[in-house]
């Protein structure tokens, strides 16, 4: 049976990270319509921490 | 024998054996439905707290904090599709949770009661730190969650906006987190010891005081936030 280990994990999180900021741009057209650049600007900087996270993460990791 | 197995299959397991590929897929999106679920719940009754991270925990806790952050954003898109847009920002919280649950939990903060109480206070701590901005930069200061009675009371009070937003949000998030803590600790008792990969988990027995500090907790923010609604 195959198994999955922390790797996997952290490969599937960052996936996950990448669908949530595909998803932004949608969130903040319908909270904000045309006034949306504010509301994903906001965004993008709460992403790029996340993103900054998964490199200390991926730096870190062993094989 | 049998003893010496289980034993090298728990160490095996938390030295990044890994677990069974069918039993993250059972446990992911089972976690998810649970968030889901306990966020329509808390939304619906418009209670002062979110309880959309109870199934992040017993994940992060369990498969570790990449598992549980990607039960994290599974929830808040799932989320944002049923019930408005409003939710997708917060799956960064969520994520944030899902890191300080699984990491601690690998650096043994499970391991006992008091760490254990630690470990959900910094949860929340952390997820306050990351909700704070979007709350301020994406909604203005307002959500319409029930927490916002708070935040509205303290700016009343004098203090800005910053200071508004992150003490309201301390305040509901702790009493979130720990209850959210401790009710995925009841579910991982329920589910094999051998899979938890993640690192050492205290076992929910002799939980009494530690439920009564949550239950206390939990009413003490209900009180305070339905006293300056009055």
């Amino acid at each position: 049976m195959r198994e999955v280990t922390s790797k996997d994990g952290l490969g599937v999180g960052i996936i996950g990270l990448g669908v949530m900021y595909m998803v932004y741009p949608y969130a903040s057209s319908e909270l904000a319509g045309d006034a949306a650049f504010g509301m994903l600007s906001g965004l993008c900087l709460v992403a790029g921490f996340l993103t900054i996270l998964c490199g200390l993460a991926v730096f870190r990791s062993k094989d | 024998m049998n003893e010496q197995t289980t034993q090298g299959e728990k160490l095996s397991s938390s030295t990044g054996g890994g677990v069974p590929l069918t039993y993250v897929i059972a446990l992911v999106p089972v976690a998810s439905v649970l968030n889901v679920i306990g966020g329509t719940v808390a939304g619906a009754l418009k209670l002062p707290i979110f309880l959309d991270m109870i199934g992040t925990a017993v994940v992060a806790m369990t498969l570790g904090p990449w598992w549980g952050s990607l039960v994290g954003v599974i929830t808040n898109l799932t989320m944002g599709f049923i019930s408005g847009p409003v939710s997708i920002p917060f799956a960064a919280c969520n994520v944030v949770g899902a890191l300080v649950w699984g990491y601690g939990t690998k650096w043994g903060w499970a391991n006992d009661k008091v760490r254990f109480f630690g470990l959900s206070v910094a949860s929340a701590v952390a997820v306050s730190l990351m909700a704070a901005p979007i709350v301020i930069f994406v909604f203005g200061g307002a959500t319409g969650h029930a927490s916002d009675v708070l935040t509205a009371g303290l700016l009343a009070a004098g203090n800005d906006m910053w200071a508004a937003v992150f003490s309201s949000n301390i305040i509901v998030s702790s009493a979130d987190k720990i209850l959210a803590s401790f009710l995925a600790l009841a579910i991982i008792g329920a589910l094999p010891k051998n899979l938890q990969v993640t690192g050492p988990i205290m076992k929910a027995e002799n939980m009494g005081k530690a439920v009564l500090i949550t239950a206390g907790t939990v009413v003490g923010v209900i009180l305070t936030v339905v006293s300056m609604n009055l």
